[in-house]
């Protein structure tokens, strides 16, 4: 496991659970099923598989996916150097080599030509065809593949297809309440609760804009964000512009918008 | 009713320019505010003509569209036209130059402030002619002073959109909002109403002054009201019946009211109270009002502003009371009527009220509405409007009938499409006294399908109605595929543009791309370059990879023609009719889209009121662009309305029984929705933007190809800011059509 000893988590990261996830991801673990997160953009995905990771002490190898992303760039490839070839692992082939998780963030960003690389892995095969190697990896024990994904309705023209969608089992993400988003953001960012549910009134003013002028509303990401710098002492109101407004939307009536609405929570 | 209006301006016998004016100027008009000003407007001509000239009238008509635009509202369009009536009785020298003026007028002045400035200038300058000119045309010292002092800072128009967002964002629901004329002035002028769930907003608000010199900026006057009637909306539930009460018992039921859907909202968003407060008089601004006025101003804000020192101890008394009730039940307007009446009785007791009505309707909190809605509130139902709807029950019973029932039955002769029951025979009926002929053969028609229902979006209520519109898939009669093949042949030129472009779109299947960074093979030949160069003892290039792309469109596209009467319009400079140029475009495109593979399906759509709305299809999905299509293209006519969101919805039904990734409905469209049973002309802009969404959230992207040239405003609300192009130059249909599809599905 040393190769993989630099993907370990170091420190538990604070996690909020919503709903009986925690327990719901352990037993999944334990049959090593794969596993499909699906929610907005900024609702704690990522922070809950490494969460987890942390939790059962594996190493975590998180693979930010992309258009642009070819199989080799999960698998591996031979490169160059001054002997000739030598075969590199890819993340993928990595976790399933040593036995860790791999996590595939915003996987429908991703071909479909690459997306079904995953394939002979999630099945009951659990083996990695390394082609060009001409190797036949055989899952490491400990190996579990974890994807993510938004599937809000701007997505609809990318998705993934049946066949490797019905390869995970799913888990629904969506922003926590008011109470518990807003301990999040205490814990966080390190502001005081009543702070804290003030940033989360706004963010839901955004949120009713959702499909109405904007495409997405605001993170809890982004209202961990504005906490921090009112932590640091920025004015509040400037913060909340800073980190919430500004970087979700162009329109200038929806600005305005949203800055009246920070003037209605915030002095 | 356009050529009624003509009519009768002809008949004045004032002179041609003046009906073509009219006929060209009063649709812009009709396109913002509906069908019903055109009466206005000509009786407005009427009453002019006797006063002043031809030209004069000529201008006043074509000032009328960007004015329209504007004031963007019925009635206020109808006062603007009062108002030159009785100005040309006052100062009949001031019209020319005024009308040359209008549009900087209106830009700076609401309907009000360009009544009290266009009187001041005609009562003050009655009989002097030469300062009345300089008045009106802008140039005296005076005109400047009293423009600049009826100006309003803050105009409704300029900010609607932020509003209707601001309320979408705190309330998650729409909200419709129209202006209406009065300038809100302190102690004068119109209050903001709500009318049939609807917020009448007052045009203009300047900002407003304390007496203390304490300003609240004109769009947060805004806010406050369109906060509080947005409470009422959410929180009153039942009327008030105020036939028994005296009008110092109605005013406090009011208020009491009107504090509990504000409290209420705090709850919920307790920032709001900020905008109410500071909206309210301070003491400074209370001097000259009467008694019983200031103390319900104490009590309101006592109620709202917990750093408030009450002046009155029995509102103190009293606030403990209401908010006592207010824990135990707070969602009922029942309460406010009988604490209402109950403040009223102490109030009686403790001061000593003497107050006349019209001191009573001085209403020093500028942000509440005059709360009507309280007293004459009604529940919401669209039936109400004389728009029936007819239940399940009572819709068309359609079926097939074997030959002796045909035989047995008679049929009601004056019976037609609309009759309650339909019989089918599958097979033709030929009656003895025909001689052999079917009567398919005489009397047929082109089949009609099975109605399918859709709902329609109301905006005014913020639902749908349940199965309003009933729509009819038809076909047209076959016309001669030659005339396409024609078409085809006298586009050669663009055809052959067409073909290169098509060329490049065309998938080639796998392609390779050498020398890659990245890619799924070696690459042979670089492979043996880079170690060459490792032998050498240079670095190797690390492009050593050769990568394998597909090139493949998954395309559906629906080519949605708007088929309705004014396309049988000729086109400006030139011998064909619109129709004529959909043809030859939507002709030349389906030619490109076979060659180039992609899955296309053509149809059309016009409409006979709600109960009749006809879709015709030209060319299902999967079909090549042969005879029989080509025939049914031929074919094309031109009728009726355009009911756009019903057809917009069956069209997206249509594409998502293809399985392709992009969806793409197109609109070719010569004018805007419109149907003869609807008045509103933005009901079915607003349901063509609801059917835009709702395809939107199925992943279809409804783009919209318009052939109108003022369509910019209208077309860009219904379908989005990048989802249209109006295309001027008609001519250039046919080669812009297919390069749209192009760049749309790369």
């Amino acid at each position: 496991m040393n190769e993989l000893d630099q993907y370990k988590i170091a420190e538990e990261p604070f996690y909020q659970p919503q709903e009986d996830e925690i327990e719901m991801y352990t037993a999944a673990y334990m049959n090593r099923m794969p596993v499909m997160l699906k929610g907005p953009t900024g609702c704690g995905k990522s922070r809950f598989v490494e969460y987890m990771a942390y939790k059962l002490d594996k190493p975590l190898i998180t693979v930010a996916c992309n258009e642009d992303m070819s199989a080799s760039d999960l698998v591996g490839r031979f490169l160059l150097d001054k002997e000739g070839t030598i075969w590199q692992d890819g993340p993928l082939a990595m976790a399933a080599r040593y036995g860790g998780i791999c996590y595939l963030d915003e996987v429908v960003e991703a071909r479909q030509d690459t997306t079904v690389v995953i394939h002979p892995l999630t099945d009951y095969r659990r083996t990695l065809p390394l082609d060009k190697k001409g190797e036949l990896i055989e899952a490491h024990p400990d190996f579990q593949l974890v994807i993510s994904y938004n599937p809000g309705y701007q997505n609809l023209m990318k998705d993934l297809k049946q066949s490797t969608k019905q390869r995970f089992c799913g888990f629904n993400f969506h922003y926590p309440d008011e109470k518990t988003e807003a301990h999040i953001i205490a814990k966080e960012s390190g502001v005081n609760k009543e702070t804290a549910i003030k940033l989360v009134q706004v963010a839901q003013r955004a949120r009713n804009l959702v499909g109405h002028g904007l495409d997405e509303g605001i993170s809890t990401r982004l209202c961990v964000y504005a906490g921090q710098l009112i932590a640091d002492k920025v004015n509040q109101k400037s913060a909340c512009k800073i980190a919430m407004v500004n970087p979700i939307t162009d329109d200038l009536d929806i600005v305005d918008t949203l800055n009246a609405a920070i003037d209605t929570f915030f002095e | 009713m356009y050529l009624d209006g003509a009519g009768a301006l002809h008949a004045m016998g004032k002179g041609e320019d003046m009906v073509i004016s009219f006929l060209e100027e009063t649709p812009m008009v009709v396109r913002e505010v509906g069908e019903s000003i055109i009466g206005e407007i000509v009786f407005s001509i009427m009453k002019l003509s006797s006063q002043t000239s031809a030209a004069v009238i000529v201008l006043m008509i074509s000032s009328l569209p960007n004015v329209a635009r504007r004031m963007s509202d019925f009635d206020l369009l109808k006062g603007y036209l009062r108002l030159l009536e009785r100005m040309i009785a006052l100062a009949p020298r001031g019209m020319r130059p005024m009308l040359n003026n209008i549009d900087l007028l209106t830009s700076k002045l609401t309907l009000g402030g360009l009544r009290r400035w266009v009187l001041y200038g005609a009562e003050t300058f009655n009989r002097d002619f030469k300062a009345q000119i300089a008045y009106f045309e802008l140039s005296s010292a005076e005109s400047l002073q009293i423009l600049e002092q009826e100006r309003r800072g803050t105009l409704f128009i300029d900010n609607q959109r932020k509003l209707q967002f601001y309320l979408r964002a705190f309330y998650n629901r729409d909200f419709f909002l129209r202006p209406t004329s009065g300038d809100y002035e302190t102690k004068k002028g119109l209050k903001p109403y709500i009318e049939y769930g609807v917020m009448h907003i007052p045009d203009a608000y300047d900002d407003y002054k304390h007496a203390s010199g304490r300003i609240v900026p004109g769009i947060n006057c805004y806010r406050a009201v369109c906060a509080h009637a947005a409470a009422h909306i959410m929180e009153t539930t039942s009327a008030f019946k105020g036939d028994q009460l005296n009008p110092l018992q109605v005013a406090c039921v009011s208020l009491i009211e009107d504090l509990r859907v504000e409290l209420n909202t705090i709850k919920k968003f307790p920032g709001m109270k900020k905008l109410w407060i500071a909206l309210h008089p301070e003491d400074e601004d209370l001097k000259d009002l009467n008694p019983f006025i200031i103390d319900l101003v104490d009590l309101s804000r006592l109620a709202l502003d917990s750093k408030y020192k009450a002046k009155q101890s029995f509102n103190k008394d009293f606030l403990k009371l209401f908010n006592t009730e207010m824990k135990v039940s707070d969602n009922s307007s029942d309460i406010s009527f009988e604490l209402g009446l109950e403040y009223y009785e102490i109030i009686k007791s403790e001061t000593d009220v003497k107050i006349s009505a019209s001191a009573l309707v001085a209403a020093p909190i500028s942000y509440r509405d005059d709360n009507r809605y309280i007293w004459e509130y009604e529940d919401l139902d669209w039936v109400s409007e004389g728009n029936d709807y007819v239940p399940a029950s009572q819709r068309q019973v359609r079926r097939k009938a074997n030959i002796m029932e045909m035989y047995n039955e008679l049929d009601v002769e004056t019976a037609g499409d609309d009759a309650q029951e339909i019989w089918t025979l599958e097979t033709e009926y030929f009656p003895d006294e025909l001689d052999g002929v079917s009567i398919n053969e005489i009397e047929g028609k082109e089949p009609v399908s099975e109605p399918f229902h859709y709902n329609e979006w109301d905006y005014q209520l913020q639902l749908y109605r349940p199965n309003w519109a009933t729509l009819y898939e038809r076909r047209l009669r076959k016309g001669d595929s030659e005339v396409i093949n024609n078409i085809l042949k006298e586009h050669k030129p663009i055809a052959n543009q067409l073909k290169n472009a098509i060329d490049q779109m065309q998938p080639q299947g796998l392609v390779k791309l050498k020398k890659q960074q990245e890619g799924s093979e070696l690459d042979i030949d670089a492979c043996v370059t880079a170690l060459s160069d490792i032998r050498v003892g240079t670095t190797p290039s690390d492009r050593i990879y050769v990568k394998k792309v597909q090139h493949i469109r998954d395309v559906s596209v629906n080519l949605l023609m708007d088929l309705s009467e004014s396309t049988n319009d000729m086109v400006v400079g030139s011998e064909k009719t619109i129709l004529e140029l959909m043809r030859e475009a939507t002709s030349l495109l389906s030619w490109a889209i076979d060659k180039i593979g992609d899955n296309l399906t053509i149809s059309g759509f016009a409409s006979d009121s709600r109960h009749d709305v006809q879709y015709y299809r030209f060319k299902p999905f999967h079909f090549s662009f042969n005879d029989e299509v080509k025939g049914r293209l031929a074919g094309i006519k031109g009728g009726l309305s355009t009911r756009m969101g019903a057809a917009i919805r069956h069209a997206g039904i249509d594409l998502l029984t293809q399985s392709s990734a992009k969806k793409i409905l197109l609109v070719l469209t010569d004018g805007e929705p419109a149907d003869i049973d609807v008045d509103d002309p933005q009901h079915l802009r607003m349901d063509a933007k609801k059917a835009v969404e709702e395809l939107r959230g199925h992943g279809i992207v409804t783009f919209c190809i318009s052939l109108d040239p003022y369509a910019d405003q209208y077309v860009a609300r219904i379908f989005g800011k990048n989802r249209f192009m109006v295309i001027d130059n008609l001519e250039k249909l046919p080669e812009r059509l297919p390069q749209l599809f192009i760049s749309l599905t790369k």
